[in-house]
């Protein structure tokens, strides 16, 4: 009686077996990048209703990031500056451009702004903005070079493994705190050192447990 | 529909029919929203749903998991000083009756959010209660007035401003004749000066105070006894033997926060050195003063002066008192407690305390006050404060009004705050006489009972919301400022007054700043600083009213003549109904819904006010938990579902006032029911004689009190003082306590490091 199946068909079991394997490695691998903040928040740059450019006004101006967030170091939650700010420049210089009406309107109508917010942490962690500042963490490090963007992009997942990797050895990600809003400023050679000190002077003791975030 | 011409259109996409731009997506759009029921849906053949589906394997839209846009919106002004984020804490004072307590409320940019007692504050030093903590909601509450009204329709405060100066000029022509104010009771120097003005210039006009719950009888009668206007304030702290009669000055008094701090430094008890006050209770229902008892006579309120007349016989001769009178009723089976009581206030002279409560009539305070004299209390635990700027309530004097407004002779009748259509004493047909006066005016901070039945209804401003100012319980002064501006344009009783005066629309501290211009004394920049430090402190040092000496004026057979002769026991049939304060106070909080869910202290029934009756006249009026029943008091009647409350005097009757309102709010309407229909002119606190008749019906309570119990666990420990003293580890070993043992497995070190 003739063969129906060819010889190297009993080989399919083995194959179909690792098949699956390498597909469900496949399936948890997609899950954990796609699904992970990232890939979904990372690079978000949603479009604003007032085309500023950070590029233009932190880096060609150079103006500090505190002239406008100038609360980050005070208060938990990092402010966006108040039109009065903006117009403090811009009620004389561009007063009449057609790319600064909307903020002319807004001072005008009293209509305050409404930015589309970039970096938000869920409702269920606690984040303070000014313990991270007084603690002596850059701008850079968590926000990216915003300095170099022309619309603000969100450079770092804000993941809690991502906030973790941090709080477990925040010695790395430390700089002097007149340092923060220096976007190019390189650590030193003597950097571990000179953290592991600072983080004892100032007593930097970043909470790693539960109830440090999920208050 | 939208989505196609918003430029955003292009970033995004919700289906996968709107991103292929299928023929079927297009139909759809155009025959608008889809109907999964609907009868015309397309079909798709096999190969586009192939299609389709390959597509969405390649294309793992996220659209529908993408983050919902988020949107900061700043200022455009920034006031100065506010850091979002960061709260902001500002000192007032909130008034309470005639005395005040000082708070210091936390803000969050501009709004506020906390508040807490001010630490400096006499009355306060730190604490509040928990009327208090609850203000902040009621500053909030959606059903607070938003608009004037004039019979029943909407208006404009011009337009009272306007009506109001035609008016004025009748009564500036004859005195302010047919002109009249009902207001609350205060302790407010810019209210009284501004009354004094008023006065001056409507001489013929009358201001009335009238509170529900006040302290009327207590002031009565120290002035009665000390010819001077005076008001007693306790020294809880100093006293080492307290009685208080049918008093709950621990919780439902004006002055709780400072009498509670009192008696806890009193009381506390750090090592075994430490000695502890004594407090004795007499009282007619049951409350968290005589919870604290270390000893407590249930006696219902009717016959509790009988008692006092008992003391006041037992410590006749120890205290040398002179006079005549005939002696009381014997104590009977009270004998040995009273015995007990007098030694224990005689051995502690100018260090005990008779504290007797509003429900008591006059003579029973008078007698109480001779007698703290004579114990030598007055100077060390009592002091006797001046009485200033204070508006002090008088059911005699509501009762005048009433009788004229009836006769016809009030023409104009401006309510500042209060709700007598809902609570004044209900013989006095306040409702109706209101009727007969021409112009009715209720400045209030809700559209009550009161509102609905005048003329020109005013919003009232909040505590939280007004410039003013206080006097505490000792005459400390303070200011009341506001943290945000009145939410709803309501109008304070001071903005009032002044419009009344001037004829024009008042608002802000200029009423309060001249008052304190004389207070404060100074030039132009002197008083400003010294304004300013008032206000950020939050009361002025040294402005406490002077103390007076005592002097009795009158004789204690005068005191006594005023008793009663023999006051029979209630029975079953002969009920004794009391009147209580709720944790609504008198009515006003009934839309607050945190007070509203907060359990009663002692019965911890929330929602709902019920009839209390003790197990055993439960028992003899064969009634359960729930039952409604009616109760029958000089004719009048109510319904009130009953609970039973161990610790209530049998054959008493414990009702709350403050439930049952028609006109509070979504939280308050309908909730319990209203007893004021019950209280009369002489029967404002107790009414003897009256009757209980069960009906069929039943109503379930809200009850908590199976919650939080400590199931047989030793959680509360206790011990008296002297087993204390003798025995100060006595918590610790009142307890077996096995061993504590690990669920682990312990390593076996022996073998070296284990890790």
């Amino acid at each position: 009686m003739a063969q129906i199946f060819p010889k190297w068909f009993n080989k399919l079991p083995a194959i179909f077996v690792l098949g699956k394997i390498l597909f469900a490695a496949l399936v948890v691998g997609v899950i954990w990048y796609y699904f992970s903040p990232w890939y979904t928040d990372v690079g978000y740059r949603p479009e604003q209703p007032l085309a500023y450019s950070h590029k233009l006004h932190a880096d060609d101006l150079g103006l500090d990031c505190r002239y406008c967030h100038n609360f980050v170091e005070l208060s938990p939650h990092a402010n966006i500056p108040p039109t009065q700010t903006c117009m403090n420049c811009h009620k004389i210089i561009f007063a009449d451009s057609t790319s600064i009406k909307p903020l002319v309107e807004s001072f005008a109508l009293k209509q305050p702004i409404e930015w589309v917010r970039v970096h938000k942490l869920p409702d269920y962690a606690y984040f303070n903005h000014a313990a991270h500042l007084a603690a002596g963490v850059g701008c850079v490090s968590c926000h990216g070079q915003i300095d170099k963007m022309p619309v603000v992009t969100q450079q770092q997942p804000l993941s809690m493994s991502w906030c973790l990797d941090c709080h477990r050895d925040p010695a790395p990600h430390l700089r002097p705190v007149d340092q923060i809003t220096n976007m190019a400023w390189v650590p030193s050679d003597k950097h571990q050192e000179w953290a592991t000190k600072m983080i004892q002077d100032r007593g930097v003791n970043p909470p790693v447990d539960c109830s440090g975030c999920h208050r | 529909m939208t989505i196609r011409n918003d430029k955003r259109a292009r970033h995004y996409w919700r289906s996968l029919s709107e991103l292929s731009d299928s023929e079927d997506f297009r139909r759809e759009d155009r025959r608008g929203h889809h109907d999964a029921h609907s009868s015309e849906r397309t079909e798709l053949d096999r190969r586009s749903f192939l299609t389709l589906m390959g597509a969405s394997m390649a294309l793992a839209g996220l659209a529908g998991c993408r983050r919902p846009i988020e949107k900061i919106v700043p200022y455009v002004d920034q006031p100065e000083n506010v850091i979002p984020g960061v709260p902001k804490f500002y000192a007032t004072t909130m008034p309470r009756g005639n005395s005040a307590l000082g708070l210091i409320v936390e803000t969050h940019e501009g709004r506020p959010t906390k508040i807490e007692g001010n630490p400096g504050h006499p009355a306060s030093r730190g604490s509040t209660d928990f009327f208090a903590q609850a203000e902040i909601l009621a500053l909030y509450d959606p059903d607070r007035s938003r608009s004037p009204y004039l019979n029943g329709e909407p208006a404009k405060y011009e337009d009272f401003v306007k009506g109001w100066a035609e008016l004025a000029k009748t009564y500036e022509a004859n005195n302010g004749q047919g002109l009249a104010i009902l207001s609350e009771s205060y302790a407010c120097p810019t209210l009284a000066r501004l009354r004094r003005e008023f006065e001056k210039k409507n001489k013929k006009a009358s201001w009335t105070v009238f509170d529900p719950l006040s302290n009327e009888t207590e002031l009565a009668a120290a002035r009665a006894v000390t010819e001077k206007d005076v008001r007693p304030v306790y020294h809880v702290d100093k006293a080492k033997v307290i009685l208080a009669l049918d008093s709950d000055f621990l919780q439902h008094h004006p002055d709780n926060v400072l009498y509670s701090r009192g008696f806890a430094d009193g009381r506390r008890v750090e090592s075994t050195k430490d000695d502890m006050n004594r407090l004795y209770v007499i009282e007619s229902g049951l409350s968290v003063t005589g919870g604290m008892a270390d000893h407590r006579l249930r006696v219902p309120s009717s016959r509790s002066g009988g008692l006092v007349r008992a003391l006041a016989d037992r410590m006749r001769k120890p205290l040398d008192l002179n006079g005549a009178w005939p002696p009381a009723q014997p104590s009977g089976e009270y004998e040995d407690w009273l015995i007990a009581l007098a030694d224990d206030l005689l051995a502690n002279r100018g260090q005990s305390l008779i504290i007797v409560g509003e429900r008591q009539p006059q003579w029973v305070h008078e007698l109480a006050l001779t007698l703290n004299a004579n114990l030598g209390n007055i100077g060390s635990t009592i002091e006797l404060r001046e009485v200033e700027d204070a508006g002090l309530s008088s059911v005699g004097e509501l009762k005048n009004l009433t009788a004229r407004m009836k006769d016809g002779q009030i023409s104009t009748l401006i309510m500042l705050g209060g709700n007598p259509v809902y609570n004044a004493p209900a013989d006095m047909g306040f409702a109706t006489a209101l009727k007969k006066v021409k112009t009715t005016v209720h400045l209030s901070s809700h559209r009550d009972e009161t509102s609905k039945a005048v003329n020109w209804h005013l919003p009232r401003a909040h505590f939280l919301e007004s410039w003013s100012d206080c006097r505490a319980v000792d005459g400390t002064m303070s200011l009341v400022q506001p943290m945000i501006e009145p939410l709803h344009q309501g109008h304070t009783c001071i903005e009032l007054l002044s419009t009344l005066l001037t004829g024009t629309d008042t608002r802000g501290h200029e009423p309060v700043k001249e008052t304190w211009k004389k207070i404060l004394k100074g030039n132009d920049y002197e008083f400003d600083k010294r304004w300013r430090k008032v206000l950020h402190d939050g009361w002025l040092p040294e402005s406490e009213s002077d103390t007076e000496k005592y002097r009795q004026r009158k004789s204690i057979e005068d005191i006594i003549a005023q008793a009663p002769n023999t006051i029979p026991e209630p029975t079953a049939e002969r009920l004794e109904i009391g009147f209580y304060e709720s944790n609504l106070g008198d009515g006003r909080y009934a839309n607050n819904g945190w007070l509203q869910e907060l359990p009663d202290s002692v019965s911890k029934l929330a929602w709902d006010n019920a009839a209390l009756l003790s197990p055993a006249t439960a028992g003899a009026l064969n009634v359960v938990n729930g039952d409604v029943v009616q109760l029958n008091a000089a004719g009048r009647t109510i319904e009130s579902p009953v609970w039973i409350q161990p610790g209530v005097t049998d054959n008493t009757v414990s009702l709350w006032l403050g439930y049952g309102r028609s006109a509070a709010g979504r939280v308050g309407d309908n909730v319990g029911g209203d007893v004021y229909p019950l209280r009369t002119t002489d029967g404002m606190y107790f009414v003897t004689g009256a009757s209980l008749t069960k009906t069929d019906r039943s109503r379930v309570l809200a009850n908590t009190q199976d919650h939080s119990r400590m199931e047989g666990r030793p959680i509360v420990r206790e011990a008296s003082l002297d087993e204390y003293q003798e025995h100060p580890e006595f918590a610790r070993d009142m307890v077996e306590h096995p061993p504590l043992k690990s669920i682990y497995p312990d390593y076996d070190y022996s073998r070296g490091y284990q890790w």
